[in-house]
């Protein structure tokens, strides 16, 4: 667990580019807490792309991703007050983007059960459009179109994951935070990170081998 | 192990987390296992996959929309915190004005409410309670206009030797001349009509001629005059009846009260007041030395009818009787030869360069051996 500003010794690289933001944002921090406003702007400048991508994994709709950054960053600012120091601004942040996008989520899944379509429904025909279909064009246009379609795949697999596994790989394999830091972010032991993204990780390989076919 | 606990863990073992003999068994298993190969292969590539994915990019002005929503909640917050605590280098000079405001205005509605308030009529005093009281009240001289009331003196509580102006309070009751008695009647009726819980069912000049008067020389009824003293003129015209002693041959209307008693326009609720004027009379004061107060002033009332003098108050104090008579002028030097053959008489003030008229004598009757 980190204190303070202090950060464990076993943090990847990744890890100490935050450490140095983290610094930075303890004084501006302060100046929120004094009431200045613009302080805040210097925030989220710094972190609204990394919220917005773990919003925008956990969601999976970009429009939807910002309007929920938006949310979070506002619920940030009425609530800095209530920061403590205990963790680093980021980590803070992180644990309400997180909240915001589960709340997000939730409200979404209570919508689409009312709705007719699943995903494979809606994932299986563009599969096969998309990924089966032989290249006639060589450029990169093509490319840029498969590759998005692929991400869209990987995109749509790790939706299908529970919202415990989905947070842990977001956090773990796509942002890069270290097993403590997402145990900050969490609020849960180390292990209990680690079975989590194991599971997370199997499930979601098993979950492209159906919607991808055969990924070697 | 099985495949399925081999595929379970493989996550763990890509992570090295494994112990060596986990590791050592997976190991061997997945050179022997196409099944657990593939799917080891197909958790690379997964990792690979998801690795892979693209950061997206905030929307233009994202951090602009973000702030405005910022802003537009710390001006809420700002706006409520202001309404309830306003900074004190503002508040607190505003309030201090505000105090400075209701001072300067309070000091203001009292000089201003202070004349008014003195303008006031008095309350009138019931007769039953006036009556009750032991000393005789005199009318007023002159009956004080409603702006006068602050004139009004105060008899002292227990003065024998009244000075001359608070006197003046305790005249004898305005009994009009036979000319000005249907004036004073006029008067009255109006009294009458604007105060009748204040007036008896009988004339209370009348009634005055009837009444026993009270025992004299108690000295709780000089503060009962004192509170009478407070009263307006007119109440002490009208309470005047009740208190007056009736002594043999004195209490005959025309035994000789003179008053000059004027009636004026009443322009206020003080109306009865400001009607009459009282001609002021000259007083006599006298002092007269007995063996015994008591057998003297018995004396003294008793042969006062001589004279044609009678009694309007008597008082007790400090072991000396106070007399007030009301004689005519004329007779004065018989009431000095009356008073000669009861003690030693020594007259106080100088004798009346004309005997005309009414006068006022003060005897004083004090013990001496």
């Amino acid at each position: 667990m980190t204190g303070g500003n202090t950060l464990p010794d076993n943090l990847d690289p990744g890890d100490a580019q935050n450490r140095t933001i983290a610094d930075d944002d303890a004084g501006f921090v302060t100046r929120c807490r004094r009431g200045e406003t613009e302080a805040f702007s210097v925030l989220v400048r710094r972190h609204q792309k990394k919220m917005l991508n773990i919003a925008y994994r956990m969601i999976g709709d970009y429009d939807e991703s910002c309007d929920v950054v938006q949310e979070a960053f506002l619920s940030a600012y009425r609530a800095i007050g209530k920061f403590r120091g205990d963790a680093r601004f980021s980590t803070w942040l992180i644990g309400i983007v997180l909240n915001h996008s589960r709340s997000h989520m939730a409200k979404k899944v209570a919508r689409s059960r009312h709705e007719a379509g699943s995903l494979d429904d809606h994932v299986k025909p563009e599969t096969g459009s998309s990924l089966n279909e032989p290249r006639s064009q060589a450029g990169s246009i093509l490319e840029q179109i498969e590759r998005r379609e692929l991400e869209a795949k990987v995109q749509e697999c790790i939706g299908l994951l529970d919202g415990e596994a989905r947070d842990v790989l977001v956090l773990r394999d796509i942002q890069g935070f270290s097993y403590e830091e997402i145990g900050v972010m969490l609020k849960l032991p180390e292990g209990t990170v680690k079975s989590r993204l194991f599971r997370a990780r199997n499930a979601l390989k098993d979950s492209l081998s159906r919607v991808l076919g055969d990924l070697i | 192990m099985t495949c399925n606990e081999i595929e379970n863990r493989l996550p763990a073992y890509r992570e090295d987390l494994l112990s060596p003999e986990e590791r050592k068994i997976i190991t061997g298993h997945l050179a022997s296992c196409p099944r657990c190969s593939r799917a080891f292969a197909d958790l690379k590539k997964a990792e690979a996959l998801v690795r892979s994915l693209r950061e997206v990019e905030p929307p233009p002005f994202f951090e602009q929309r973000i702030m405005s929503r910022v802003r537009e909640e710390a001006g809420k917050k700002r706006g409520i915190l202001r309404w309830l605590f306003y900074p004190l280098h503002i508040k607190v000079p505003i309030q201090a004005l505000a105090t400075l405001l209701v001072a300067v205005l309070t000091f203001y509605v009292y000089q201003s409410g202070d004349p008014e308030m003195k303008r006031m009529a008095p309350l009138p005093i019931p007769l039953t309670e006036l009556g009750k009281g032991k000393d005789t009240v005199e009318a007023p001289m002159t009956l004080p206009s409603p702006s006068a009331g602050t004139s009004v003196k105060r008899a002292p509580a227990g003065g024998g030797d009244l000075p001359e102006a608070s006197r003046e309070r305790f005249v004898t009751p305005p009994i009009a001349e036979r000319g000005k008695e249907e004036s004073v009647a006029d008067t009255r009726a109006a009294i009458r009509k604007e105060h009748p819980s204040a007036m008896k069912p009988s004339d209370p000049l009348v009634a005055a001629s009837e009444k026993e008067p009270p025992p004299a020389g108690d000295a709780a009824s000089n503060r009962k005059m004192d509170t009478a003293g407070k009263q307006d003129a007119d109440k002490a015209l009208e309470t005047h009846p009740p208190l007056q002693k009736r002594e043999a041959g004195m209490s005959d209307t025309a035994a000789g009260v003179r008053e000059s008693v004027k009636t004026t326009p009443a322009p206020s609720r003080s109306r009865m007041t400001a009607a009459m004027t009282i001609k002021k009379r000259p007083v006599i004061e006298l002092t007269i030395r007995v063996g015994d107060t008591d057998l003297a002033i018995r004396e003294i009332e008793s042969r006062l009818a001589r004279v044609s003098a009678r009694t309007i108050e008597r008082q007790a104090r400090k072991g000396s009787e106070f007399l007030k008579v009301e004689m005519a002028a004329q007779n004065v030097a018989a009431l000095l030869e009356l008073l000669e053959t009861i003690g030693r008489v020594s007259l106080e003030t100088r004798p009346l360069d004309a005997p005309d008229g009414d006068v006022i004598v003060n005897i004083k009757i004090v013990a001496h051996p």
